[in-house]
């Protein structure tokens, strides 16, 4: 499978550098080693989701708990769960750490889904959401804490567009 | 008669996981059967609910995300003709439209 195990690892390791003890997620091509290595880490609790939307509810859970977690999904995904983003994180400034797997952007081949692609970051903006693009390996480390500190300090929902050059290897 | 089959909850405007699948999850209204969307537009000015209050705030961002048409019907007197017009557009375009209705228009206090 391309997708890349060493980047996954990278991004793995730092969640855990920031404390992060809940992931929730769905099954997703690009995410399936960090899924699978939160399976398999003990200290982890990976919450599996019928839709992502539930993982707004997770992760408030976990901050009103005084627990750090990062949400993991595709950018579809994302666009289905604004309804939980907006009626939730944002009316009650809930921080969310979201992990999006920018699918139908720049190299991508399935005309499925471009649409998404090309409506991600304009929601996101709409939604005064800030971004961070992913796509450097050296990156990884700070940008991530760097969200989390953001996300905390704001009481507000960040997002880190995990890139295709970053997750799949050709 | 009309408001109740034109009702619809701003805040659950969202994409379906299969690309470009435009839905809303409570009484979407195709208008014969083209996608022209007819949405209560709580939580925008006159608003008490608090919990409505955000849903309003990102209703039209995220329709001029996606680059989504919008006409803000507030008088009883443009109903037929906007309503007529958005779906005129909807079919022309082949793209969805939305129209907002206001408080004005659906709430006698």
């Amino acid at each position: 499978m391309p997708v890349s195990v060493n980047n996954s690892r990278l991004i793995y390791e730092a969640l855990k550098a920031c404390d992060v003890k809940i992931i929730s997620a769905l099954p997703e091509t690009w995410l399936v080693h960090l899924i699978r290595m939160a399976e398999e880490d003990p200290a982890m609790k990976l919450v599996r989701l019928a839709k992502e939307e539930e993982g707004v509810g997770i992760s408030a859970g976990a901050h009103l708990a005084g627990i750090n977690s990062a949400m993991l999904m595709q950018n579809h995904g994302f666009l289905a769960s604004i309804n939980g983003i907006v009626s939730l994180a944002l009316l009650y400034r809930i921080p969310l750490l979201l992990l999006i797997s920018y699918r139908g952007h720049w190299g991508e081949k399935d005309p499925w889904q471009t649409q998404g692609g090309l409506a991600t970051e304009p929601l996101l903006r709409a939604l005064s959401i800030p971004i961070w693009h992913l796509n450097t390996p050296t990156a990884i480390t700070r940008r991530i804490k760097d969200a989390q500190t953001l996300a905390h300090a704001s009481l507000n929902p960040v997002a880190i567009l995990l890139h295709r050059e970053l997750m799949w290897e050709d | 008669m009309l408001r109740d089959k034109y009702f619809t909850h701003p805040a659950c405007l969202e994409i379906g996981k299969n690309g470009a699948k435009f839905c809303q999850e409570i009484n979407a209204m195709i208008v014969e059967g083209t996608k022209a969307y007819t949405i209560s537009h709580r939580g925008h000015w006159g608003e008490k609910d608090p919990w409505q209050t955000q849903g309003g705030l990102v209703t039209e961002p995220i329709l001029r995300a996606l680059n989504i048409p919008t006409w803000h019907l507030n008088s009883p007197n443009d109903i037929y003709r906007r309503l007529k017009d958005a779906q005129t557009l909807a079919h022309a375009s082949l793209h969805p439209v939305a129209v907002l209705l206001s408080r004005e228009l659906m709430w006698e206090e």
